[in-house]
């Protein structure tokens, strides 16, 4: 395994007849979080899946640490730790059952570690996840995904759906992880503002491709190229329905 | 590379294993819960109400049908959200993400599953036996209580069905819900699927014993097996197609289907095919009969038949296990069916028993209270048949019960198992043959290893019991009473201790006795062939004692042949008179002889030579006779056949029957006319008599051509 974050060439993949990615390029040098902008149904949580090896490309090649995860994808999965846009966890598990039934997959997973990041990011360990709120949920899911310290995190939309409360929750709950670690993180999310907390480096995907790649700075504080981005952000049946309210 | 690290990769397996197992009994545990309470209460309600619906031969079914239900209660309740489930949905699921996930959470999912359905099967099986014990002990409609009391599950029966069943349908959820993520659906796929091929494995259930000698549990074991093995291989192949190929859930689906369902059609079809070639036997050259008993109907011929090879000396045998071409009756060893026909002879209808399985017919010990001296097979007509069936151990069986003068099934019942119907069945039966009597003139005979008195019959029990085991010891009857302890039914030789047992209940032990063959004269007196010192030497001769004082009552240097002759104290010789062959009572002790009338002409005896018989006893106490003559000692290979005799002890006639001498193993029945029913050629059954000369075949019938 080398020191490489995440590099993705030339990908293209969907699902049966419907090709979602066209072609994609994306770096994610090691040690960055890379923010991977885009409205809804452009494919961000294709990419990562393809990161994870659970979606075969129809073309071009993913390595994450310089491995195949399509070949090589229980070593990959052994160092990439992963986020779902919601907990997709058993309902009636408690935080401290996820974190067994993980330990046996994860042989550097460390009980001290679950400890001290759930005292961080404020799991409550023995609280089903039916019962918690979404904010504690995406913060146990967040906590496992780290416990065995993955040289990669990937999180597919872990702000969605949450109201503004939960979010800033989750994120700071993210920005205290993140600081200081020298992992590699590719965050997807539609939100500039999300981007523009935790972002090195941010990459917008459209229309199946990368169309605008390169660090924090070159998004935000150019009011114009910001503007640019959070209208490509926006989807577009929103945008006009935003617009007839206007009118 | 060290212990630890060779270690590693499985230890690691089995701990992730174990884990998702503990998810999986974690999640299924309210419905496994669930399941331990409903079943009693739906047993309680099956039994209850379908109990007055039910007769006789379909109770295996009630059964059948409970295990199907308790296997349905785990496929909806359990097995519905198998591996799609996991993995369905839009983003990577927690298990795909895990390293190493997939497959051991699959591995799991059949532990668990697996587990969860034996033990379901094991304890269903118990809480049936249990509701069965507990609902019979209760009184029942009448019409409820003769049916619901054919079956006593005592565990084993029932259970062993249950079980294997159980495992290969266990199966078929885990194929379907690879990829179908609606446990409903899953279930209903896993259920169209099991009916789908539900013809095809049902023939291969009938079909393979024949083919391969197993009988019909082991049958049942045995395929259910294999279709679980293909089962899960196909759930494997499956997961790995499905999970390769990304694609919709339903192409893998499809793909996994035809993966099951070609193979299972081609097993139903070839099991089909070797059902229909095997077990359709019809009367036509090819048909054996292995072995035969009358029926008390006088109408009636229980046989066992079978297709194709024949014996290899021509000639049918009672227990064929061991023999070079013998074919196996519970399907042991060769491959030719062997079924158990009720052949009318009057109606020429036939009736195939038990569904044209695997079934053994044999009259129930001690039923023919006779001397089986000489032959192990008693003659009939038999009041009583059982057809042994549904297991290859004998201490499974099950034993159907007929009353041959009606030719209906009384009951059904697990081996060593008796009920009320039964008992009365049996007291009638042994009654009616009973030839033994006591002081007072009343009949006298042994049921389930404890006499009986005619008049002093036991009452019939008023529920399913389970007989000791020393009712299963063979009770050999000699003239006024009985021996048992004995091996295989004839008097054992040298130094095997027995008791014997007089018609007035007086029990002492035979003691030890050295003899080469050992006769009773009758309960007090025993004959012994032994070596015995002469002037001349030392000779074969005859020792005769009472068994209770040790006493020598006579001794014979020279001893006479002879035949027992079913009056006490009294046996069977024959003399040559003016070149004829006479028979004469002999007393032994006295040396006294009684003469013996003929009815019809006498055979022949030349001066020279010597006659000896041997007997085997009929209904009403007659002698069946082997009439043979030879030069005196040695007897050598001039010994020649003279005939078959039936010798009445009461009025103390005899008949020649026959100018020959038909072998033991071929002759089953003496009629009321003296005549002898036998398996001719192992393909015909004939009467012979009572005159001699006159031979009639009783079957196949003329009008089915072959075999004549």
């Amino acid at each position: 395994m080398n020191d490489q974050g995440i590099r993705i060439e030339g990908l293209a993949a969907g699902y049966g007849s419907r090709d979602v990615l066209h072609g994609v390029d994306l770096d994610v040098p090691q040690g960055t979080t890379t923010v991977l902008l885009g409205r809804n149904g452009t494919g961000k949580s294709t990419l990562l899946k393809a990161c994870l090896g659970v979606l075969k490309p129809k073309s071009g090649s993913v390595r994450v640490l310089g491995l195949d995860p399509l070949r090589r994808r229980a070593e990959v999965l052994t160092h990439v730790g992963y986020v779902p846009d919601k907990p997709d966890v058993y309902p009636w598990m408690r935080p401290r059952d996820l974190f067994r039934l993980l330990k046996a997959h994860h042989p550097r997973w460390s009980d001290v570690r679950a400890r001290e990041l759930c005292e961080r990011l404020e799991v409550p360990r023995s609280t089903r996840f039916k019962a918690l709120s979404r904010g504690q949920g995406m913060r146990a899911m967040l906590a496992a995904a780290l416990v065995p310290d993955p040289e990669v995190l990937l999180l597919d939309e872990p702000f969605g759906g949450v109201d503004i409360a939960a979010r800033e929750d989750l994120l700071r709950g993210v920005l205290r992880v993140l600081d200081g670690a020298t992992r590699t993180v590719l965050v997807t999310t539609h939100d500039l503002d999300i981007a523009s907390r935790i972002a090195d480096r941010v990459a917008v995907l459209d229309g199946g491709r990368v169309v605008r790649e390169g660090p924090l700075d070159d998004f935000v504080g150019d009011q114009g190229a910001e503007r640019a981005l959070r209208d490509l952000l926006v989807d577009l049946p929103a945008r006009e329905a935003a617009q007839e309210v206007v009118a | 590379m060290n212990a630890s690290k060779l270690l590693a990769a499985p230890a690691g397996f089995a701990r992730r294993v174990f884990v998702w197992s503990w998810k999986e009994l974690r999640e299924r545990l309210p419905v496994v819960i669930g399941i331990l309470v409903a079943l009693p209460l739906l047993y309680v309600l099956a039994i209850t109400t379908f109990a007055t619906h039910l007769s006789t031969a379909p109770a295996d079914k009630l059964e059948l049908t409970l295990a199907g239900i308790t296997l349905l209660l785990v496929w909806f309740g359990l097995a519905g959200d198998t591996l799609a489930g996991e993995v369905m949905g839009g983003g990577p699921s927690l298990v795909r993400r895990q390293p190493h996930g997939m497959l051991s959470l699959f591995v799991a999912k059949l532990l668990v599953l697996g587990a969860v359905t034996l033990g379901l099967a094991w304890y269903a099986q118990y809480v049936f036996s249990w509701t069965w014990q507990v609902l019979a002990r209760e009184p029942l409609p009448a019409s409820a209580a003769r049916t619901f009391q054919d079956r006593l599950a005592n565990g084993t029966n029932a259970g062993l069905m249950m079980t294997w069943l159980a495992l290969p349908l266990l199966s078929w959820p885990l194929v379907t819900g690879a990829w179908i993520g609606r446990s409903g659906a899953a279930s209903l796929a896993a259920l169209l699927l099991v009916l789908g091929i539900g013809g095809g494995a049902l023939a291969a259930l009938h079909g393979v014993p024949w083919l391969l000698g197993w009988s019909w549990t082991e049958t049942v074991r045995n395929v259910g097996l294999g279709l679980g093995a293909l089962g899960v291989l196909a759930a494997l192949a499956s997961w790995t197609v499905g999970w390769s190929r990304q694609r919709r859930a339903f192409t893998p689906a499809l793909v996994g289907a035809l993966v099951v369902v070609v193979p299972t059609l081609a097993i139903g079809g070839w099991a089909y095919a070797d059902y229909r070639a095997w077990s359709t036997l019809r009367v036509d050259q090819d048909l054996r009969i292995a072995e035969a008993y009358l029926g008390r109907d006088g109408q009636s011929i229980w046989a066992m038949v079978h297709k194709g090879v024949a014996y290899a000396d021509g000639k049918p045998i009672g227990y064929y296990r061991d023999l070079p071409g013998a074919v196996g009756v519970y399907g042991s060893q060769r491959g030719t069916p062997v079924q158990a026909w009720r052949i009318d002879l009057v109606t020429h209808q036939i009736d195939v028993l038990n569904g044209g399985r695997e079934g053994g017919l044999l009259p129930p010990p001690s039923t023919n209270s006779t001397h089986r001296v000489g032959s192990p097979e008693p003659l009939g007509p038999f009041p009583v048949m059982t057809l042994r069936s549904g297991s290859t151990d004998w201490e499974t069986l099950d034993i159907t019960w007929y009353d041959t003068a009606s030719s209906t099934p009384v009951a059904q019942l697990p081996i060593f198992f008796r009920d009320g119907r039964v008992d009365a069945l049996l007291t009638a039966g042994l009654r009616e043959m009973a030839t033994q009597r006591d002081a007072e003139g009343n009949r006298v005979w042994v049921r389930d290893g404890e006499l009986e008195r005619e008049g002093a019959e036991r009452p019939p029990r008023t529920r399913i019991e389970r007989v000791p085991t020393y009712a299963n010891i063979p009770w050999v009857p000699i003239p006024g009473g009985w021996v048992h302890g004995v091996r295989g039914g004839v008097p054992a030789g040298r130094n095997f201790r027995s008791t014997i047992t007089t018609v007035d209940g007086e029990s002492y032990d035979l003691g030890q006795h050295a003899g080469i063959a050992h006769y009773f004269l009758d309960a007090t007196t025993i004959l012994e062939r032994k070596i015995i010192k002469t002037e001349g030497g030392r000779r074969s001769g005859l020792v005769i004692s009472d068994l209770r004082t040790g006493d020598e009552l006579a001794r014979y240097e020279s001893p006479p042949w002879f035949a027992p002759s079913g009056i006490p104290g009294r046996l069977l010789r024959g003399l040559s008179v003016d070149g004829h062959m006479v028979l004469r009572l002999w007393d032994p002790i006295t040396d006294q002889l009684e003469p013996v009338t003929w009815l019809g002409p006498s055979p022949d005896l030349a001066p020279e030579e010597q006659a000896s018989l041997f007997g085997m006893q009929g209904p009403g106490g007659r002698q069946v006779l082997h009439l043979t003559a030879h030069p005196p000692h040695p007897r050598g290979a001039s010994t020649r056949q003279v005939g078959m005799a039936v010798f009445d002890p009461v009025a103390k006639t005899a008949r020649l029957v026959l100018d020959h001498c038909l072998d033991v193993r071929t002759y089953f029945g003496l009629d009321a006319d003296d005549s002898i029913v036998a398996i001719e050629d192992c393909r015909r059954i004939v009467r012979h008599g009572p005159e001699v000369g006159q031979r009639e075949v009783l079957f196949p019938f003329s009008d089915e051509g072959a075999g004549r």
